[in-house]
């Protein structure tokens, strides 16, 4: 880029690279969706499986970088686990 | 000037048609002469001027072959071919006071010139250029004409309402009439309209669903020379008139002919009967018309195979006759209007001529000259000699015998005649016989040597006249780059004048076609056109553009570059673009020759950037661009957080398994610089931007103070 750039310029060359980004990351997301609907990492998991995975995290210090890094989902990961704690052994799902 | 005036009179018109096809006889022969000699149709051939002539009592074989040379037909498509291979390209200079060019005006003349490439598109350019190329060619000159397609664009008329209509109270409580009566702009009746916002949307919208339907707003053709004369004055065309064949049938009643339609409309016939109506000729041959059933036993009215329909346009009208066949004698009136194409805002004839090359005389006929003349000059010689020697051929092949005595004299009979062997069995042909006669037997032939020796001479001749083999891409591996290029490029110069020529008609036509949109009161929509370097697949977005804001400071570049000329072209540009000789911009616009520049600008600059954000690897840390993609990855990431579950939780992942790595070897992380993501490339609170105090810090205080000491800021560079 030569060394005066317009910022009209910029603005456009940003502008279409998110487009771009964007329709590349859907088409990529599109090509992962599963027949059920489902993509990678989205299999819907046993209570069992639930209580294990956000010890499991917790353990690890996963839960705490989730905390900074999206706050909202480990907040429903949390409310999960209260519901899936408090369930008795035959229901509650 | 009022409305229903008309400009010129119906005699006047007349005799200028009738003058106009006699002074054109010599054209239109010369013209057919030079199709037949492409073309090669054995049934129609003109003996004596294509050189297919066989001489008394020679025509009467079946035997010899009438010879034509197929070189015709290779150089006029060789021609044809490079006239009209690259398309015309518009660039627009927009003309301001300042000395530098706004966003705004930039970007609306980068629309404007999609919106003139697409017109040219859409409305048959492409097609209309092939058959130009090849009128060019050979006729020496081509006529494009153009109009508008439908008087009204296509658009839907404004409704207006009697008092007894029963919608119209609802229509005025729901505020879709006007608030007052208007006058009716055919009838002149004061009546309640559709408001006039209302139409305006209703129009707004049959535009845009013609654009998306791909319907042209003009009409283009193109016609050879020998179809169109042209009256002109200093500025320009004054007037033109074409003339073309029509079938007899395509005039007939019921059959949907919009010829016969029109011609009762002329006639004044009701508008029930109009599709009844149908042509013929009477005795005299004059048209007439009527319906097609119910007519008197005995009528001499009859409908020729062919009828010439015939255009005229002046500067302000339009006028359609017909006539009967090969004719323009007697020719009636079947439609007559104003077309109102303007260009800059000047009245002007909607015929353009493109001519393949001045002679820089006005003499009728002699105007035009084309690089074929020498083909067509020697290709009736080589074709007369070559029927001859076919002949010759055919003659020497069949065996005529005369018996030659001794003496030179002829085998004679008792009576001195010369005896002829008739009916008798040819010497020699039965083994068991031995017939004898005095003399010696000798077959009568043709001398063909001086016809062998003219046709060397004129084909060595031809040879010249043909384009040179460099063209066609030969003696292109054996010479060195530059000389090849030179070469094809001195070739190619005598078809800079007709390449020129038909950039400044295409300029010419999209003005006209300015002048029209103009009277449009509303955006114009339109598919930007593709220049070659999307792929087939990708969307074109409608575009939406007002025609108030077009300019008629256009230029119409049209290159006359081979695929070779344009690589070595593209290949000087990126060598010049390397030593910084040159912008990105003049790049695109002078090497690339791409459409919109600025658009390309932007679309290189984009597509670095998003290779910088998947690999990582294409700019110098620091560089504006590199910024920028930092500053989109950043984007990105935090994007893919809040969309993807799986995808935060994969990052925390990352993060808790790097801090337990960095508190076991007991290095303290860079304060606010953050785990990494998890191509590990980027640390995602940089990348996001986001400032965490305390984020990433170890637990220990020696951890945060001990080994690497923290930098002042307490995150990382945050993304442009």
């Amino acid at each position: 880029m030569s060394a005066i750039v317009p910022a009209d310029l910029v603005d456009a060359v940003k502008e279409r690279a998110q487009e771009k980004l964007r329709d590349l990351l859907t088409e990529v997301a599109d090509r992962q969706l599963r027949p059920d609907g489902t993509t990678y990492g989205d299999v819907a998991l046993s209570r069992g499986e639930r209580i294990q995975r956000f010890h499991d995290m917790a353990e690890r210090g996963v839960l705490d970088m989730l905390q900074t890094v999206k706050p909202d989902l480990l907040q429903r990961m949390h409310r999960q686990y209260l519901r899936d704690m408090q369930a008795g052994p035959f229901g509650g799902e | 000037m009022p409305d229903d005036m008309e400009t010129i009179s119906l005699g006047a018109v007349q005799t200028i048609v009738r003058e106009a096809y006699s002074q054109h006889a010599k054209v239109r022969t010369r013209a057919r002469v030079r199709r037949q000699l492409i073309i090669r149709d054995a049934d129609v051939i003109l003996e004596n001027l294509t050189g297919t002539y066989l001489p008394p009592p020679f025509d009467k074989t079946t035997l010899a072959l009438k010879t034509m040379i197929g070189e015709t037909a290779k150089a006029a498509q060789h021609y044809a071919s490079r006239i009209a291979a690259n398309t015309p390209k518009v660039s627009v200079t927009p003309k301001i006071a300042k000395s530098k060019l706004s966003v705004t005006l930039d970007r609306t003349s980068g629309e404007q010139e999609r919106l003139d490439d697409q017109l040219w598109e859409e409305n048959g350019g492409r097609l209309a250029q092939w058959f130009a190329g090849m009128n060019m060619t050979v006729t020496a000159a081509n006529y494009y004409i153009t109009g508008v397609r439908d008087e009204d664009f296509g658009l839907p008329d404004r409704e207006y309402y009697e008092d007894e209509d029963e919608e119209l109270e609802v229509l005025k409580r729901d505020g879709k009439l006007t608030p007052m009566k208007v006058p009716h702009p055919k009838t002149g009746k004061w009546q309640y309209a559709e408001h006039a916002d209302v139409w305006r949307r209703r129009r707004e919208e049959a535009r845009e669903h013609q654009a998306q339907s791909g319907r042209a707003l003009f009409t283009l053709e193109a016609m050879p020379r020998d179809q169109v004369a042209v009256g002109k004055d200093k500025d320009g065309i004054k007037w033109a008139v074409a003339w073309e064949e029509v079938p007899g049938f395509s005039c007939a009643g019921e059959t949907d002919s919009k010829i016969a339609q029109q011609y009762a409309r002329q006639q004044g016939v009701n508008e029930d009967d109009v599709g009844l109506w149908g042509i013929w000729t009477d005795k005299q041959g004059r048209i007439v018309g009527g319906i097609e059933r119910g007519g008197p036993t005995d009528s001499t009215w009859t409908r020729p195979e062919t009828f010439t329909l015939i255009r005229f346009w002046n500067r302000i009208e339009h006028v359609v006759l017909i006539s009967s066949s090969a004719s323009v004698e007697g020719a009636a009136v079947v439609y007559r209007g104003k077309h109102g194409a303007k260009r800059q805002g000047v009245p002007v004839c909607p015929v353009v001529e493109v001519a393949m090359m001045h002679t820089g005389i006005n003499v009728a006929g002699q105007e035009f000259t084309t690089p074929m003349e020498p083909v067509f000059a020697y290709a009736p010689i080589i074709n007369q000699i070559l029927v001859l020697l076919s002949n010759a051929a055919a003659y020497n092949g069949t065996p005529r015998w005369a018996i030659e005595l001794k003496d030179g004299t002829t085998l004679r009979g008792e009576d001195g005649e010369p005896v002829v062997v008739e009916n008798g069995p040819v010497p020699g042909l039965d083994p068991s016989e031995a017939a004898a006669y005095p003399g010696t037997l000798k077959q009568l032939t043709i001398e063909i040597d001086s016809l062998m020796n003219l046709l060397s001479v004129y084909m060595e001749r031809l040879d010249n006249c043909m384009p040179a083999p460099v063209t066609f891409g030969q003696s292109g591996s054996s010479a060195a780059a530059w000389q090849v290029r030179q070469l094809t490029q001195q070739a190619q110069e005598n078809l800079r004048q007709p390449v020129d020529n038909h950039a400044a008609a295409v300029k010419e036509i999209i003005q006209i076609w300015h002048g029209w949109m103009r009277q449009l009161d509303m955006p114009v929509y339109f598919f930007a056109s593709r220049d070659g370097k999307r792929g087939e697949r990708s969307a074109a977005s409608l575009i939406e553009f007002d025609p108030k804001n077009l300019t008629d400071s256009i230029q119409v570049k049209q290159e006359l570059d081979t695929p070779e000329e344009q690589t070595v072209r593209i290949q000087t540009g990126l060598e010049l673009r390397s030593q910084g000789a040159i912008t990105w911009r003049e790049f695109f616009e002078d090497y690339l020759q791409v459409q919109d520049a600025r658009e390309a600008e932007i679309d290189m600059y984009a597509e670095q950037v998003v290779q910088q954000v998947i690999y990582g690897t294409q700019f110098p840390p620091g560089s504006l661009l590199d910024q920028l993609a930092k500053g989109m990855q950043g984007e990105l990431h935090y994007m893919l957080i809040q969309q993807s579950d799986n995808y935060a939780i994969s990052v925390a992942e990352q993060m808790a398994q790097q801090a337990q790595v960095q508190e076991q070897t007991g290095i303290a992380p860079t304060p606010g610089a953050g785990p990494g993501a998890p191509d590990g490339s980027q640390g995602v609170m940089e990348a996001a931007g986001a400032k965490v105090p305390g984020m990433g810090l170890s637990d220990t205080v020696q951890g945060q103070i001990g080994a690497g000491a923290p930098s002042p800021a307490p995150v990382g560079p945050v993304a442009a």
